[in-house]
């Protein structure tokens, strides 16, 4: 089927090939332009002559007015100052702080702003009318009426007005008389500035060729594909139609030409009457419902399911139908799942399409230096960074990838320190790059000069190492383009900003940007978004995201102007909007044959995901045969990998656990912890002690809970030390408790553990665990005057002891006993828990067999993890020290109150006791340097929660 | 307009316009709504646009405007259905005006030609969206995002409430002690936790309504230490005076040579009060108070030691037990509300810091958490805002209708009673439909009591408009499924109400459930069966789980059907486990475990291969990786060791070995892509199989989401993972067959041909030690307006007893709520398994589901249904054949295989980067650019003196910098001092600057071509160094020149960099 723009071209006589270049020929999009340019080069392959000015419609305002229209950022500097003004200085002169938004805040608030002036002006609305006072507003409803409707909404508004004003309704107002100050003041002063908004240009040229005060630099101008127009395109093409120098086509079809109920015909209904055919206006008119169509609706799960569906789709299709396709994404979020899901025949390919900003490592990047740049403490030499974003700024993979010594700088950052002195990470070497990203700048200038500088760097240093990909090289460019507008407004207006007011100005209109990939090839498969529709037409059309929110896109009319006053000057409002997408809708699919409309299944948490209106509409329009529907699903199959692991104990692996028999001074030992992990998991076992895999290091700057049990085991020691040996008395211990000793202990501890000069300098939690732990110390060493008088036997003693296992061998064992004391001819063996404590306990009084089946309890069972390390010291104190009565005991900090526990009540553990937990702690090594028998994963999935290796496990 | 009231029929005005509809579960609720919608839109078809109606959850509001175009649909096609000839029942008195199939017609295009007016939403969409209307007045920036994410919201305040300590003194101090008072109380040190958990109380209503009233002044750290001071001496000074008393106690019947044992009661008895009071154990016996007045004797009469004990009392024993008993009777409410009140005063006097850090949270963020609309909202609408509102959405609502009106919260229902009041005064429609029985949603503000009375109440002006409706007929289930749940919850409200505890004046629970009994609407019978198992230490667990895979095994054997089941738990955590028990047995199970995206082995290896890409060094990482790829391609003989062995032994980077060459080819280069585009291409080198694999691609839409944020990293990738990976899941694809696994909350609603509820055991009261708040306050209190509790019995003994009562009321009815939701959820069998109680229990004590189901069972009446060797209870017929569900059926296609390719050679695009050089700085650069300045200035020069105006307009347009003028200028200067050049712009020739000409079908654009008919000249600027190519070129533009028919064309190169003009 003949499309709209080959139309046009047919119409011309090759007579008219010699004036060509005289006229101008519209579009509404640049894109279309391409197309018409293309199309025309095609009509007439032979001839050699000038082009006319082909120009989308905002070149061509801009064109006949010949001014530009300005930067939206400087534009919005601009209000700010206007909008500023309206807040008038108290008498100190002093703005209210709280009243007066700052720029950061103003921005998209002034974006409201801007938009609703720029639509005043381009629908010619009075706006000495428009922007005044509400009370003086309110006699419109006497002069704007010419509609029921309108009178309707306007007397509603008075109403409302015009009730005791409430919370709201006063806010309102006082809001838009500043609206309205503002306005006329920024226009009045644009006026005299090269500073202009696009609906300025409008207006002007409007009323140029009404008075006819400007000459056209064009002989004949015609518009072509036009359907939504403002007031004044509306004048302007009137003017130029009466003068005859004029020329319009129209593209419709019947389908909502003629049917009143058809929103997408609402405008084209009234150009029709407007501008009946003449010689001038043509109505290149269609029939869609007449001609055979295949549509089908295809449902696809969220976004990467719809994109697959597309890719299943395009496979099927010929070299010569893919020329002739357009994809349509009505959301631009889609574009990198389609990318991704284009089949192999696919391979020419031109996309057409504004994508966020946000998706890129620019962005990233830009977001990291500032968190870096503004989140730092102390001045000069002495500047100090936040390592969390010193971090995260060395992270970013475009530092990672130009910057080759990053890895180290990152290694060297020291985990446990919550500041990092800038000095520290700048050295002579450092590179450029690092020296920009790290440098600390305050002002705001520097700042902005200083991303930019540091992107450019960069851009230059992988550019020449061809490590960017093109999609990246328009990141960056564009990144970078905004940030020196940016730059140049700041310093323009703004130099009083504050550092945390840029950054949120950064990160808000890069978060914004889109970027324009544009190609032009017009061959191949066309991918575009819904706006770049316009005038284009396609035998295959695939359409992606046809959702309620999507398409159309909601309800985003941003504007202060309220719903009846917009409809009373005729401003657009959200029902106008609906109509123009609708309009772009149904004119996809006028001359398309094939039609594919893909919708997400799912509701998303915000209510979108409803399919398109247009789809029920289609349905109701479109004969039930020319309609299919279907749902595109995965079918719902894990391919499920076995999980099983089992390491037999090879020659190698029984080579590596000699390391823990005594064959000479270099003996490994096993502690208790590592036999624990043992007997909760043997494959545990192996990848820890064996392997030698290392849980994976967590980046806190706060004490950890490891940190914290460290540190309460070293300060304890420390206090104690000294007493070692010693009988320790209530006295003594008074003494402790009136002295700074445990305080100084726990900082010290703190100093070391943390590589702080002083714990002063200890910030946020940290303070708050300072206190804990001293606090935990006192309370339980206030406890410990109940066991005094005692004699100290030792803090933190390291015992080792071998066993013999089968073979013959002997394995070294260990362990360090956090206290031992003697009081009453027993021996007290201590251990300190910050964390979790599990202990089962015995009955008080217990029968020797019970004994054995109670140590048994505590090879098997993780709950019995706490006494069995008891047991553990106890037996080597046991058979390293003296056979004495020994009695096992727990101090779980996190219940310091209720004091020591005992493992067996208040008894000793008979030696019997001992005795068995040799015999299984044998058996158990027995089995671990058993050749045959293999490392294995435990049974119980249970002991795998907060395993290190459960991902390698899949438990 | 036009059409409004046209067929207006006086009949239909009188009648009242405000409805109550109470639906009990299965009567039809949709359908109704749907009718009453319609009904309004036939009456007038342009109304759709006056109607608001609101809905519960997304998937509500989708199958309602899906119903109601679904019907108009069938109306308008004069189709006979049961809508049809409902509707015309109802609307007789008018029928003969009605056309219903026109006026179907009309307003189905209405509504799908102007669907943005179609207005149905849920509450929280609706409120968005006034949100976003009233921004600029809520002083809101108006950009922000929604968010739902209320955890991390918490999670982030609180790191920055620990980062205030360092400066905040009194913030400091004040966690200092809350910390220091755990330990104290032996429970830990860490404030994390019980923080993160009381931090969310700043999301729920019932704490904003008393937090949102208080004074700062008044109630703040300062005086909330003061506060803590008074109620520890109280709490002390009672311990210490009652402990002095046991102690004089004890050493007198020492000193008498006694001991408790001697006392009536022995080691438990009456004298044993001494030594619990000396533990802290201040609760006394009923013995012992009527000992300690006098009412009845220390010791049993047959007592040896009757008189030693007569004598200790006289000697001042009795003196000292009545103190006890007057001095605990006159201060233990007292002592009780002040420990009670400890229990969370510290967390207390930190939210409002948090709620502070919250806000700066939600600001430097630029987020709105939707929990937080409604709280906004209230603050700000009023009354009679109504007219204001509609004028900010552009929408002006007459009608109300409101669905699930038993869920709505006090909050959401003082913000959409204006809308509500302002219809009422037009005499429009406003219908309110719900069920108070169904009211299980009370941790979120949930709040019954509107539907019960207050809504009523509040609009009792309108009394004169309002209708009660009851919805009788349950269309769902089955007859004798039906007729059980019309007597099991009947009995279940009366037997609740002998709950122990209970205020006096509970009617809430029998008004709850006062409309209970429905009439069956199916044909079939159904049938119900509850099995008690003997507890045996959990193992009933097990028992009652096997039983129910045998129901599930039994049915699918004959029928094939897996989807006819649901299966219904009380926590999360029991549907894991059942559905992990079904699928280890091969039953398919759609669930959200089976669902979950973290535990599928390929997503473990991406994120194991994101680890690594933020630390080149993790060797769990290499290691993870190496090994899941592994075992995904089914290697076999692998000698993992050595795998296990070498990641520990490499440095950095990946374990090539046991990894695709193609991966580890490219990895590095990889590494640069955002985290999207980095899984799209690792996938296809790690997955050879291009199967479709909905896991995959589920994944890939998690991070799609996390790139749209701007998190592009790994690292950010990860850090956002490891706190919201258990939440994420996939689509379970409709058609497939499965059992549904999942909570009873989740599954209101919903419906199933057989229910099965496996473990029906849970309590009805609220859990111990649940937070509530509480504005019953005593004077003493009363500036708090709001003090938070831990549900606990203790505070029967405290000021608090009545709060207590009442939130021990209303947690009962929301779960015997819970258990109507489950049970009326059957169509055709219902399935329950639950515990046969050990002991006989107390008529006080059903409160346990177990309980009140034996203690129902075995009721008088039921006798036919029990079998007590089994202690099974079967009503009606299990073996009746479950109907088919009719499904419409949308034809499925299979996605065939996976597609993902790199697309960088098949995408063209117009590269901007060109004008990169614009930005740079270098010396090079420089010269670039001012080359291509100095020609976009001459494009765009037609005289000499344009030269400033073109100048200032490329700068605007960012073409040309301001620093740079004065270079761009003099070399513009410079080319027009020399004649030739000046002779390009001399006046009077006609001019074609930077026009394109057509030729043999393609375009070229010479940059000025002026001619005065006689003389023709042509002009090429050049930014480059000189080049034959140049000539060559510019002798085609005279070529094609001459071929339009210009006469002497002279050719001029200017090279712009020396300002040298060559004439070829
Ligand atoms: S995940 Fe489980 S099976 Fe694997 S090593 Fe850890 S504890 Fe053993």
């Amino acid at each position: 089927m003949k499309g709209f723009i080959t139309h046009i071209v047919d119409r011309l006589p090759p007579d008219d090939l010699n004036t060509l270049h005289t006229r101008a020929f519209v579009f509404p999009s640049r894109r279309a332009c391409y197309h018409f340019r293309e199309a025309l080069l095609n009509r007439f392959p032979q001839e050699t002559f000038w082009l006319p000015a082909i120009l989308s419609v905002e070149d061509f305002i801009v064109r006949c007015t010949g001014k530009s229209i300005s930067n939206e950022l400087d534009l919005l500097f601009a209000l700010y100052q206007h909008y500023k003004a309206t807040y008038p200085p108290n008498p100190e002169g002093k703005v209210d702080k709280e009243e007066l938004p700052t720029f950061d805040k103003f921005y998209s608030w002034g974006q409201v702003l801007l938009r609703d002036f720029d639509e005043v002006d381009r629908y010619l609305v009075n706006a000495k009318d428009l922007y005044r006072n509400l009370e003086q507003l309110r006699d419109i409803e006497n002069r704007y009426q010419d509609s029921e409707e309108v009178l309707f909404a306007l007397k509603r508004f008075n109403d409302m007005m015009g009730n005791e004003p409430t919370l709201l309704s006063s806010s309102f107002s006082n809001q838009w008389s500043r609206v309205s100050k503002t306005y006329h003041s920024f226009r009045g002063a644009l006026g005299d500035s090269d500073l202009q908004y696009g609906g300025m240009l409008y207006r002007q040229l409007a009323e140029q060729l009404q008075d006819g005060t400007i000459d056209l630099p064009f002989e004949r101008v015609v518009f072509a594909g036009f359907n939504a127009l403002s007031r004044s395109e509306e004048v302007i093409m009137e003017t130029l139609l009466k003068k005859g120098i004029a020329e319009v086509y129209w593209d419709a079809d019947k389908l909502f030409l003629e049917n009143e109920v058809e929103e997408a015909g609402r405008f084209m209904r009234r150009n029709r009457k407007k501008w009946p055919p003449t010689d001038q206006v043509h109505w290149v008119i269609s029939d869609m419902a007449k001609h055979h169509k295949k549509i089908q609706f295809i449902g696809g799960v969220q976004s990467v399911g719809q994109a697959q569906v597309v890719g299943q789709l395009l496979q099927q299709m010929t070299k010569d139908q893919l020329d002739n396709c357009g994809l349509v994404l009505a959301d631009e979020g889609l574009l990198f799942p389609l990318l991704y899901a284009l089949p192999e025949n696919i391979n020419s390919l031109n996309v057409t399409m504004g994508y966020p900003a946000k998706h890129s490592h620019w962005f990233r990047l830009t977001v990291a230096f500032l968190d870096y740049q503004l989140n730092k403490r102390g001045r000069g030499e002495s500047t100090y960074a936040d390592t969390q974003y010193t971090r995260e700024l060395l992270m970013n993979p475009l530092i990672k990838r130009s910057v080759p010594g990053s890895g180290k700088l990152l290694l060297g950052l020291r985990k446990k320190s919550k500041w990092v002195g800038i000095s520290e990470l700048i050295t002579e070497d450092s590179g450029e790059i690092l020296k920009l990203a790290l440098t600390s700048w305050e002002r705001v200038n520097e700042l902005i000069a200083a991303v930019v500088k540091l992107l450019l760097a960069i851009y230059q240093k992988l550019r020449v190492e061809e490590k960017l990909e093109l999609l990246e090289t328009e990141f960056a460019y564009h990144a970078l383009k905004h940030l020196l507008k940016l730059g140049e407004g700041v310093e323009k207006y703004h130099q009083e900003l504050e550092p945390i007011t840029l950054s949120r100005l950064i990160i808000q209109a890069l978060e914004q940007a889109r970027i324009p990939f544009s190609g032009e090839p017009t061959e191949g498969l066309q991918m575009m978004g819904f706006l770049e529709t316009r005038a284009l037409d396609f035998e295959r059309v695939i359409m992606v995201s046809a959702n309620e929110g999507q398409l159309p896109k909601g309800n985003q009319h941003n504007s202060y102007i309220p719903f009846a006053i917009r409809k009373a000057f005729k401003l657009p409002t959200f029902e106008e909007q609906d109509a123009i997408y609708a309009y772009h809708f149904k004119r996809v699919l006028q001359r398309a044959s094939d039609i594919s409309i893909v919708y997400n299944t799912e509701v998303a948490i915000d209510g979108s995901g409803e399919k398109s209106r247009y789809l029920w509409q289609l349905k109701e329009t479109f004969p039930k045969e020319m309609i299919s529907e279907c749902i595109y699903q995965m079918p719902f199959s894990k391919s499920e990998v076995n999980s099983q692991l089992e390491i037999p104990k090879s020659a190698e692996i029984l080579e590596q656990m000699q390391r823990f028999l005594v064959i000479d001074e270099t003996a490994k030992s096993l502690s208790p912890t590592a036999i624990r992990h043992y007997l909760d998991c043997s494959l545990r076992f192996y990848f820890r002690y064996i392997v030698k895999l290392r849980e994976r290091e967590k980046e806190t700057t706060d004490l950890d809970p490891r940190d914290f049990g460290n540190i309460v085991h070293q300060a304890v020691e420390k206090i104690y030390q000294p007493l070692v040996g010693q009988t320790v008395t209530r006295d003594h211990i008074q003494d402790l408790l009136a002295s700074s000793a445990i305080n100084d202990a726990v900082d010290e501890s703190i100093s070391e553990h943390l590589m702080k000069s002083s714990p002063s300098l200890l910030e946020g939690k940290d303070i708050l665990h300072q206190q804990v732990i001293q606090k935990l110390i006192y309370k339980a060493i206030a406890k410990d005057q109940w066991a005094a008088p005692f004699q100290l036997l030792g803090a933190e003693i390291t015992l080792q002891s071998d066993l013999r296992i089968n073979g013959g061998s002997n394995v070294r064992l260990e362990g360090t006993l956090d206290r031992v004391h003697l009081a009453r001819g027993i021996v007290h063996i201590i251990d300190y828990k910050t964390g979790k404590v599990d202990l089962v306990y015995l009955p008080s009084k217990i029968a020797a067999e019970d004994w054995d089946n109670y140590v048994l309890k505590h090879f098997e069972e993780p709950k019995y993890k706490s006494g069995f390390q008891g047991l553990f010291y106890g037996y080597l104190w046991n058979k390293v020290r003296e056979n004495a009565p020994i009695k096992l005991g727990v101090y779980p900090m996190k219940k310091v109150n209720e004091g020591i526990k005992w493992l067996n009540k208040q008894q000793v553990v008979p030696s019997a006791g001992f005795q068995e937990f040799e015999r299984q702690l044998q058996n158990a090594l027995n089995e671990l340097f058993d050749e045959t028998k293999p490392f294995v994963q435990t049974k119980e999935s249970a002991r795998c929660r907060f395993c290190d290796y459960k991902e390698i496990c899949q438990r | 307009m036009n059409q409004l009231h046209l067929f207006e029929d006086p009949e239909a005005i009188n009648t009242k316009n405000f409805t109550i509809y109470r639906a009990s579960a299965g009567s039809g609720k949709t359908f109704t709504l749907v009718k009453e919608y319609l009904k309004i839109v036939l009456r007038n078809p342009s109304d759709y646009q006056h109607i608001l109606a609101i809905t519960f959850t997304n998937k509500a509001t989708e199958e309602m405007k899906r119903r109601i175009l679904e019907h108009l649909i069938d109306l308008s096609a004069g189709k006979s259905t049961d809508m049809r000839h409902v509707i015309e029942k109802e609307v007789r008195h008018y029928e003969q005006k009605l056309n219903i199939q026109d006026r179907a017609k009309k307003a189905l295009t209405n509504i799908l030609h102007n669907y943005s007016r179609f207005s149905i939403s849920t509450i929280d969409h609706f409120f968005s969206q006034l949100v976003r209307a009233l921004a600029r007045e809520l002083k809101l920036s108006l950009n922000y995002q929604i968010d739902v994410d209320d955890d991390t919201a918490m999670k982030e305040s609180l790191l920055l409430l620990y980062q205030n300590l360092t400066h905040d003194e009194e913030l400091r101090g004040w966690a200092k002690d809350f910390a220091f008072s755990k330990i104290d109380n032996d429970k830990g040190w860490q404030l994390d936790y019980t923080l993160l958990e009381f931090g969310k109380e700043l999301f729920k209503e019932k704490f904003h309504q008393g937090f949102s009233k208080i004074s700062r002044e008044e109630v703040n750290i300062k005086s909330l230490r003061e506060l803590e001071q008074d109620l520890q001496n109280t709490e002390r000074e009672f311990a210490s005076y009652l402990k002095e008393l046991a102690g004089q106690a004890k050493k007198l019947i020492a000193a008498h040579g006694l001991s408790k044992e001697n006392f009536k009661g022995k080691s438990n008895g009456v004298a044993n009060t001494f030594d619990k009071i000396l533990f802290n154990n201040f609760k006394l016996t009923d013995t012992f108070k009527n000992v300690a007045q006098g009412t009845a004797d220390w010791y049993t009469q047959k007592s040896p030691d009757i008189a030693r004990i007569d004598g200790v009392v006289k000697a001042g024993l009795g003196k000292i037990a009545l103190e006890i008993y007057q001095y605990h009777a006159a201060h233990h409410a007292a002592y009780v509300t002040a420990k009670q009140l400890q229990r969370h005063i510290y967390s207390y006097g930190l939210l409002d810091a948090i709620s502070e850090q919250l806000k700066t949270y939600r600001q430097s963020n630029n987020l709105m958490l939707l929990s937080h609309n409604s709280f906004l909202l209230r603050e700000i609408i009023s009354d009679h805002e109504a007219p204001f509102l509609f004028e900010k959405l552009g929408s002006y609502y007459q009608h109300v209708l409101i669905d699930e009106f038993q869920d709505t919260s006090v909050y959401q229902w003082e913000n959409v009673k204006p809308l509500i009041t302002n219809s009422l005064d037009h005499n429009h429609h406003v219908l309110l439909v719900g069920d108070v029985k169904q009211s299980i949603y009370r941790w979120r503000g949930g709040d019954l009591n509107l539907l019960l009375n207050q809504a009523v109440d509040d609009l009792s002006l309108y009394r004169d408009q309002l209708q009660v409706e009851s919805l009788q007929i349950n269309r769902r289930s089955a007859g004798q499924v039906v007729a059980f749940n019309n007597q099991f919850f009947t009995l279940a409200s009366q037997l609740l109400l002998a709950t122990k505890d209970l205020p006096d004046d509970s009617t809430m629970l029998s008004e709850v459930y006062r409309e209970v009994e429905q009439e069956p609407g199916s044909s079939s019978n159904g049938g119900v069966c509850i099995k008690f198992f003997e507890r045996n230490e959990g193992q009933w667990r097990n028992e009652a789980l096997k039983f129910s895979t045998s129901v599930i095994r039994e049915h699918v054997v004959e029928t094939g059907n897996y989807s006819d089941f649901l299966v219904l738990c009380d926590t999360n955590l029991e549907v894991s486990e059942v559905s992990q028990h079904l699928s280890t047995l091969g039953i398919p199970v759609d669930s959200e475990q089976a669902l979950s995206l973290s535990s599928y082995w390929a997503v473990r290896l991406l994120v194991s291969g994101m680890y690594l890409l933020v630390d080149a060094r993790d060797s769990l990482a290499r290691a993870e990786m190496a090994c899941l790829y592994q075992k995904g391609v089914q290697a076999e003989d692998l000698d993992f060791n050595e795998l296990f062995m070498e990641s520990c032994s490499v440095g950095s980077g990946l374990l090539e070995k046991y990894l695709p060459a193609a991966l580890v080819e490219q990895w590095d280069e990889l590494s640069s892509r955002n985290i999207y585009e980095w899984a799209s291409q690792v996938i296809p080198l790690l997955i050879e199989s291009k199967k479709a694999d909905p896991f995959l691609t589920r994944f890939l839409d998690v991070c799609l989401e996390q790139n749209a944020k701007g998190k592009t990293t790994a690292r950010d990738f990860i850090n956002w993972w490891e706190v919201h990976k258990e939440q994420q899941m996939v689509v379970f694809p409709s058609h497939q067959e499965a059992v549904r696994v999942m909570t009873i909350h989740k599954a209101k609603g919903l419906e199933s041909p057989i229910v099965l509820i496996p473990w029906a055991d849970f309590e009805l009261k609220p859990r111990k030690d649940n937070l509530f708040w509480t504005d019953e306050l005593s004077a003493q209190f009363s500036k708090y307006k709001l003090l938070p509790l831990s549900f606990s019995s203790e505070l029967m003994d405290s000021y608090f007893s009545s709060a207590y009562q009442q939130e021990l009321l209303e947690g009962l009815t929301e779960g015997l709520n819970t258990v109507y939701v489950a049970f009326t959820r059957a169509r055709q069998r219902l399935y329950v398994n639950s515990i046969k109680p050990t002991r006989s229990i107390a008529a006080d004590d059903l409160a346990h589901l177990y309980k009140l189901l034996w203690e129902i069972c075995n009721h008088p009446g039921w006798e036919s249904c029990w079998d007590a060797q089994s202690s099974t209870f079967i009503k009606g017929d299990l073996s009746e054949s479950v109907p088919k569900t009719k499904q419409e059926i949308v034809p499925t296609i299979a996605v065939d295989q996976m597609r993902m390719a790199p697309y960088a050679n098949k995408v063209t695009i117009r590269s901007e980067n060109s004008k990169m050089f614009t930005l740079l700085d270098n010396y090079h650069a420089r010269n670039i650019r001012e080359g291509l300045q100095v020609h976009a200035v001459l494009e765009r020069m037609s005289q000499r003196s344009d030269l400033e105006t073109v100048l200032n307009q490329l700068t605007a347009e960012g073409v040309v910098k301001k620093e740079d003028h004065d270079g761009v200028r003099g070399k513009v200067e410079g080319l027009f001092d020399q004649p030739d050049f000046s002779a390009f712009f001399q006046p009077g020739w006609k001019v074609f600057s930077e026009m394109d000409i057509a030729s043999m079908g393609r375009r070229y654009t010479p940059d000025r071509v002026i001619t005065n008919q006689q003389r023709t000249i042509v002009v090429d600027y050049k930014r480059e160094k000189e080049n034959p190519e140049h000539g060559k070129q510019i002798k085609g533009y005279a070529a094609m020149l001459e071929k339009m028919g210009y006469r002497q064309v002279e050719m001029f190169l200017v090279y712009v960099g020396e300002a040298k003009i060559v004439q070829v």
